[in-house]
């Protein structure tokens, strides 16, 4: 499909799903428009809801970033929720469980392990499918109950700090990314996203590694006539795919919440699938996408605790936009009938 | 009881007319050989006779009366039945489940499995079958795989056997089993019709010959005639008349070895793919490979382009012996350019840009130190699309915009310019229209005529003389003969690519 | 003795009640599976079926009545994910989460519109039980459930839809060469798929439970899809992959007197899972087309 077909797809799809999601809110007895109008509201009414809006933004753009990479490869990363947990968590314990280190150290030593951590455990579904041929689909969502329960399991005993809240210890100053504003919290994650996205942008377009990817991606066999390892490319590119979803937990951990606490992720590894559709996988795109949504994330939570519009009406409207986005023959056949109006017309 | 008359079967496709008024008779209870080369319609119109091709002009009559036949579904319902060349197999399931399914036998619902095993079996003895009922498919082997496809079709009580190049993929055993098989099924009165390009499986079992070539009936040969008629005639019907060879102008191939290829042997499933290969190709030269498609030649081309590993590759390029990997092939100056464009040579999605450097992007001015030298990639595939008339706006568009020719003129692009020694080129031609296929054929000469060495495969016989300086002919996986063109006629190649042999003479020269 | 007895049969209880709701899963699975069609959306197609029986249940007071609409309700949202995989080609892994998302998200929305509650239902009546020897007081969902196993079993392999569904399953193209006709039979065999999964969730909550919680399921549809795997895509191999991972489930209940920690605990079915997945399957083939959405002529 052309680039423009492309993006009045998306189009489409968003205004098909806000269009279903209006049709549900009439159906509980709520009115569409004013219903939209204080989601929008409470995403961007105020300076405080559009920080919260942007913090929101920055973890889902995280993982949209990570699909694409994996996605553009040709594999479906599945797992990211659970590589999220493997970096929050590696990056918990080393940040609030070593003592005595300068930040300069500290910081980059924490954010890498957790990288390291969460991309292994991302290949990890690559290497489990390779020399055992185990379902790759199964493992990949069992890894992602694993370590959602063993996580919870730590904050709750061996890390749980005194008090009634499921959660570890802080992280010490010397690991914590500084806030870009104080209240609410924006941290300078969102300055490590924007280089991250830099960074794989530029290695997409600019570097042969980035070519060998989209080669592998668009077509392994003519990739394969033309002398790429697609099997190193593709378990490389999931390597990646998985450590950018771990550092999306790592920032959390580091950087919003200053601890990992019990059950912080409201489904971002599943946000990343629809922001990247909703990109049509592209990097730069990401950053839109994921704008949208956190801001409809952050507004819906703020009227569900006013208005009592529920929350989950935004994961309907998430639902609606992968299923669309997932079958662009559903649009062909429109386009089909408009291009021959058209024609008609022209005649 | 019952005969099959294609009337001036007619049918366009764009660009081509694949069949021209094309007349066929199938009698009852014979073996109907339908023989042509690679493009020659057999396969057309065996498709129209099925249902599943519709003819645009001409009728069909059985017994007389015509008929309508639009589906396979229709087919099948006048006792007409086809077995594919690519077998429509479920491996898990048995010869029995295969067989019935679509049509079961069934009490209330339930599959009587005793009357279809029962049905299956004397069937199984009564054509000489060796599969057992119960065996599952993934556990036979090709030659017991085809007849449970023919089991398929008598099953549905066929009396008109489209069989297509059934002995494709059997070993000499297997054919004189497969042989047997078709003679029980004469004397049970049906009739079959063989499409092949075997000449002399012809003469071991047709009692009737129709040759096409090029979308016509060019020759027929009654049973009563059979024994009278010789392999060159039937070659000649093929592949045309006897014609001096030496077109083009006469050209002194350099006398440096490029590519010397001693032996390559590749088995697969204990069938032998490719048979001890070996020719050499010297600097200057076009080395033409023909045959009929599925005679090994795709395997070849892989083997020398490090995409396939066979047990032997003693091959040496340039004195220095061949190995690695597909991309140590292209960095040593082997180009490739693939017979199927859209499923191995391009990414249609990208742009003209990035597919000009697909297997080239290690070369330095396309990358250095792991990044892209975007500029130069630009500027380069810019002087490409004007140097060889691609039409295109600009290099961003993608490939999925050209039309064949286009895109093909983006392979040879990229190819021709960047390999440096060996060119293997498969199909070179296929789906590319005719004034595109002279320039590359243009390009071919003037690339062999700076001293490179070329393998070019083809299933066009045309364009393999045209071009070579000397010919292969490849047939079940061996080089049957290896001459200069001017010392081969056109019959004795149709001879060769049918698995016949020449009479002594004429020596080949395998050096 | 008797001790031990008692223990026995307390695990073997636990184990079929929480193990009917992932053999019914799978059952349903199967059929979608041997159509070639990923049974990715289990866990929705589970979840909504929870939800509707609840739903019913509270409103006509009459568990028969929840049981059937969630049972519709599963068909109807399997359906919906068949039409876009059988005639749009979606892809099927991101059909299923789709599904999954909508499913989820969908139930928690109602449960807030219905009963004004984020996180459970008011409870309701259940279905009666059923005393049988050994077993003690079982569900009735538990014959229904070895009934339509036995059933699916020779609806499978003995009739000619059974036949021509398994030849779907292996190879598509085949088929639709012997003239069946392909659409149909996938879309009956996601009807059926839908169909059980939403008894499974049905079960879940008008008879295993007495309520719907947010994300009741947690999993267990992916769990059924490894059942399938396990018991080799056979109904009556799923009952027995169904104990198995009943036993699981039950286990960290179990373990749960013995002072370990919950969430530790909780990782036992997930972890046995993966177990299995990884080591016992390897020579388990799934239906050749499985996954592969197949062109239109």
């Amino acid at each position: 499909m052309s680039k423009s077909k492309k993006f009045v797809v998306i189009v489409l799809a968003l205004f098909i799903s806000l269009l279903v999601g209006a049709v549900i809110f009439s159906m509980c007895g709520y009115s569409p428009i004013s219903a939209y109008e204080a989601i929008f509201k409470g995403g961007l009414g105020n300076k405080s809801a559009v920080i919260n809006s942007l913090s929101q933004a920055m973890i889902i753009a995280f993982m949209g970033l990570a699909y694409i990479i994996s996605i553009r490869v040709g594999v479906c990363n599945i797992g990211l929720e659970g590589q999220m947990y493997v970096g929050a968590i590696v990056a918990t314990i080393f940040g609030a469980y070593i003592k005595g280190l300068p930040l300069v150290i500290h910081l980059p030593l924490v954010l890498a392990m957790a990288i390291i951590a969460s991309g292994l455990y991302g290949s990890l579904i690559a290497f489990l499918k390779i020399r055992f041929g185990a379902n790759e689909i199964i493992t990949a969502i069992m890894l992602n109950f694993i370590m959602e329960y063993f996580t919870s399991y730590l904050v709750n005993g061996p890390l749980k700090v005194a008090g009634t809240v499921a959660q570890s210890e802080k992280v010490r100053d010397s690991a914590t990314l500084f806030y870009l504003v104080k209240t609410p919290k924006l941290s300078s994650g969102i300055l490590i996203f924007a280089v991250l996205t830099m960074l794989m942008f530029f290695v997409m377009k600019y570097t042969k590694f980035g070519y060998q990817i989209r080669v592998t991606g668009e077509n392994k066999l003519a990739a394969e006539t033309g002398g790429i390892a697609v099997g190193k490319v593709m378990i490389m590119a999931v390597f990646i795919s998985g450590a950018i979803a771990g550092l999306g937990g790592a920032v959390i951990v580091l950087g919003v919440n200053g601890r990992f606490i019990d059950g912080f992720s409201s489904g971002y590894g599943w946000d990343g699938i629809a922001v990247a559709s909703l990109a049509g996988l592209s990097i730069i795109g990401n950053i839109f996408s994921a704008l949208l949504l956190g801001i409809l994330k952050a507004g819906a939570t703020v009227v569900n605790r006013t208005a009592k519009i529920p929350y989950d009406f935004i994961v309907v409207i998430q639902a609606i936009i992968v299923l669309t986005l997932g079958c662009p023959r559903l649009f062909e056949g429109i386009f089909r009938f408009v291009e021959n109006k058209i024609g008609k017309g022209r005649k | 009881m019952s005969n099959i008359f294609l009337k001036e079967i007619v049918k366009r496709y764009p660009g081509v007319l694949a069949l021209d008024h094309v007349s066929m008779e199938i009698k009852e209870g014979e073996i109907h050989a339908l023989l042509g080369e690679n493009g020659a319609g057999k396969s057309t119109l065996m498709k129209v006779l099925y249902g599943m091709t519709k003819a645009d002009q001409g009728t069909i009559e059985i017994n007389g009366e015509r008929v309508e036949i639009k589906t396979p579904m229709d087919a099948i319902d006048l006792g007409i039945g086809m077995v594919h060349q690519h077998f429509m197999l479920a491996d898990a399931m048995s010869v029995v489940e295969n067989v019935i399914a679509g049509a079961e036998p069934t009490y209330k619902g339930v599959i009587d499995i005793h009357r279809a095993k029962n049905e299956v079996s004397v069937m199984i003895e009564k054509f000489g079958f060796s599969v057992s009922p119960d065996a599952l498919i993934e556990d036979l082997n090709v030659g017991e795989k085809q007849q449970v496809e023919i089991l398929k079709v008598l099953y549905r009580s066929a009396n008109f056997l489209i069989l297509d190049e059934p002995t494709a993929v059997l070993s000499p055993q297997e054919v004189d089993r497969f042989f047997e098989v078709l003679r029980r099924m004469k004397a049970d009165g049906k009739s079959c019709v063989i499409i092949t390009h075997k000449l002399y499986e012809v003469f071991q079992i047709a009692d009737r010959v129709t040759v096409m070539r090029a979308g016509s009936v060019t020759g027929g040969v009654a049973p009563e005639d059979m024994r009278a008629t010789s392999v060159a005639k039937l070659a000649e019907f093929m592949v045309g008349k006897s014609t001096n060879l030496s077109e083009g102008a006469d050209h002194v191939i350099g006398s440096q070895v490029s590519l010397d290829v001693d032996n390559i042997t590749y088995k697969k499933d204990k069938r032998v793919i490719l048979n001890r290969v070996h020719f050499q190709i010297h600097k200057g030269e076009i080395l033409g490979v023909a045959g009929v498609e599925g005679n090994g030649q795709s395997e070849l081309v892989q083997a020398l382009t490090g995409l396939l590993k066979p047990e032997i590759f003693k091959v040496k390029l340039d004195g220095l012996p061949l190995s690695g990997q597909t991309k140590d092939f292209i960095r040593q100056g082997i180009g490739h350019i693939p017979e199927d464009r859209l499923k191995y040579a391009v990414a249609e999605n990208m742009s003209i840009a990035e597919n000009m450097i697909l297997g080239y992007q290690d070369n330095e001015k396309f990358s250095r130190k792991g990044l892209m030298n975007l500029k130069n990639i630009k500027k380069i595939s810019a002087e490409r699309i004007e140097k060889y008339q691609i039409k295109a706006p600009d290099e961003i568009t993608k490939v999925s915009q050209l039309s064949g020719g286009n895109q093909q003129k983006v392979v040879v692009a990229r190819v021709f310019e960047e390999s440096s020694k060996v060119l293997i080129c498969s199909q070179l031609t296929r789906g590319v229209d005719i004034s595109t296929s002279e320039y590359f054929y243009s390009i071919l000469r003037d690339f062999r005529d700076k001293g490179k060495a070329i393998l070019l495969v083809s299933s066009d016989l045309q364009e393999i003389i045209n071009l070579s300086d000397t010919i292969a002919v490849m047939y079940k996986g061996e080089i049957v003969g290896l001459r200069k063109k001017n010392d081969f006629t056109r019959e004795e190649l149709g001879v060769l690519m049918t698995g016949g042999t020449l009479e002594l003479g004429k020596e080949d020269n395998h050096e | 003795m008797a001790e031990v007895m008692a223990v026995i049969q307390s695990i073997l209880s636990s184990a079929i009640r929480m193990g009917v709701p992932l053999a019914l899963g799978a059952l349903g699975g199967i059929y979608s599976s041997r159509a070639g069609i990923v049974a990715m959306g289990l866990e929705g197609m589970m979840l909504t079926g929870a939800f509707s029986a609840t739903y019913f249940t509270y409103v006509t007071n009459n568990p028969w009545i929840g049981l059937l609409g969630g049972m519709i309700s599963g068909m109807l949202i399997a359906l919906l994910e068949g039409i876009l995989i059988i005639r749009f080609k979606m892809d099927q892994v991101i059909g299923g989460v789709g599904i999954n998302l909508l499913a989820l998200g969908g139930t928690n929305l109602l449960m807030q519109v219905v009963w004004d509650n984020r996180g459970k239902s008011p409870l309701v009546p259940t279905l009666g039980k059923v005393r049988l020897p050994i077993l003690g007081n079982v569900s009735i969902i538990l014959a229904l459930l070895i009934i339509a196993a036995v059933a699916s079993w020779v609806l499978i392999y003995k009739t000619s839809w059974g036949l021509r569904l398994r030849l779907i399953g292996e190879n598509p193209i085949e088929a639709r060469s012997l003239g069946i006709n392909t659409k149909k039979i996938q879309y009956t065999a996601t009807a059926l798929c839908g169909l059980l999964s939403g008894l499974a969730g049905a079960y879940m909550c008008i008879d295993q439970l007495d309520f719907f919680s947010r994300n009741v399921t947690a999993g267990r549809g992916y769990i059924a899809m490894s059942i399938d795997i396990l018991g080799r895509y056979n109904p009556l191999g799923i009952l027995a992959g169904g104990i198995l991972f009943g036993a699981a489930d039950a286990l960290q209940v179990v373990l749960q007197k013995f002072d370990i920690s919950g969430q530790l605990l909780q990782i036992i079915p997930y972890m046995v899972t993966l177990l299995v997945i990884v080591f016992a399957v390897k020579h388990v083939k799934a239906p050749a087309s499985l996954g592969k959405n197949v062109e239109d002529e």
